[in-house]
């Protein structure tokens, strides 16, 4: 199918897309929060992808290839963002944003509340981390790559990736001693 | 092998098995290969973490609308019309700039050229004229006399009176009788 997509091939690409759009969909929710966020990057992910699909080397590597593409995504989402934070278009905390509830999907439901406490504590114990830890943390447990996609994804060799992620694991330990509830329970 | 409390996994070793279980050296692998208490902690600290991963998954929303290709021969015909209107728009602006524009500016330059230059070319015309009506500046034409002829009709008598001819001259001069 990757082979196909890489020959032009545009149903092939369709295909692909219904096939990772959900997980890179959710990839981008997490780390924006932000529902209407997620589905314009991720747009934009496939976009950017079906366009350059050509360059890729081996289709062994098109998942790797397509987080690639939507951690550089978030990334400049963020610093666009800050951007306009800095001239005062957007007073928003880039690295903490939250949907504010009006955007957010409808309030109401038990499901709703647990998935906000959820991203609140998710977001208590994952800023200790550093941005690489982090990255590297969410895309192990979160994405659900294995260390070498991890790799490929951030141009890191693999003893790079394991050292962030045990670090980043000692942390959220930490973190989560100190959090009341489910949190706490879970790690 | 014996598995002894004092070698069981740390919680520093458990979290490496998270990492990559080949990681471990020699004999903590061997002794989490054979303790199954070790084994179990390892297995809870992973699922606990993939439990993490799981509850995102199942609080996250769905994509709302699908990725599709963009359709080549829309994008293409919809940049072969924009190519048109972009000619088009460049086409008139070269006619603008090089026909419509020069002739709106020309006439009114050309207008008032022509108009001074006619001016100009009367006022020559009447000088001529003058001039073949009578060569002489006004100051010589008053110390000749030459004014106007009818009022003035002197000449003759006035050159006479002047410069006598010969023969007046003579006629005069000579001994009557």
């Amino acid at each position: 199918m990757v082979e196909r997509a890489m020959a032009g091939d545009s149903l092939a690409f369709n295909r692909l897309a219904d096939r990772f759009q959900p997980e890179i969909y959710r990839m981008m929710y997490y780390r924006t929060r932000s529902q209407m966020d997620a589905e314009d990057l991720c747009q934009d992910v496939f976009l950017k992808a079906f366009r350059s699909i050509r360059k890729l080397k081996s289709a062994i590597v098109f998942r790797s290839w397509l987080y690639r593409i939507a951690v550089n995504r978030v990334k400049d989402y963020y610093r666009r963002k800050q951007f306009k934070s800095l001239f005062g278009f957007t007073s928003m905390d880039e690295e903490t944003f939250q949907e504010p509830p009006e955007m957010a999907v409808s309030p109401q439901g038990a499901k709703e509340v647990q998935r906000k406490e959820f991203w609140q504590q998710i977001r208590q114990i994952t800023e200790v981390l550093s941005k690489t830890e982090r990255e590297v943390f969410m895309l192990r447990f979160f994405d659900e790559l294995s260390i070498k996609e991890i790799g490929t994804t951030l141009k890191k060799n693999e003893s790079t990736v394991k050292t962030h992620l045990y670090r980043a694991l000692d942390k959220v330990k930490e973190a989560a001693s100190g959090l009341d509830g489910a949190m706490e329970a879970l790690l | 092998m014996t598995t002894t409390v004092d070698t069981h996994l740390t919680y520093d070793d458990l979290l490496r098995t998270l990492v990559d279980r080949d990681d471990l050296d020699a004999k903590t692998r061997d002794h989490l290969g054979a303790c199954p208490r070790c084994q179990q902690h390892a297995e809870r600290l992973g699922q606990r973490y993939n439990r993490l991963g799981q509850m995102a998954k199942v609080l996250a929303p769905s994509p709302s609308r699908p990725f599709r290709v963009p359709d080549q021969r829309t994008a293409s015909s919809r940049w072969q019309f924009k190519s048109a209107v972009g000619l088009g728009l460049a086409g008139a602006l070269v006619f603008f700039l090089t026909v419509w524009w020069p002739q709106y500016m020309a006439p009114t330059e050309s207008a008032r050229e022509l108009a001074q230059a006619i001016e100009a070319d009367d006022r020559l015309m009447a000088q001529i004229d003058a001039l073949v009506e009578d060569a002489l500046p006004e100051g010589y034409r008053e110390l000749a006399m030459m004014g106007d002829a009818d009022t003035f009709d002197l000449s003759e008598d006035l050159i006479d009176w002047i410069v006598p001819s010969i023969e007046e001259t003579i006629e005069e001069s000579e001994p009557i009788g």
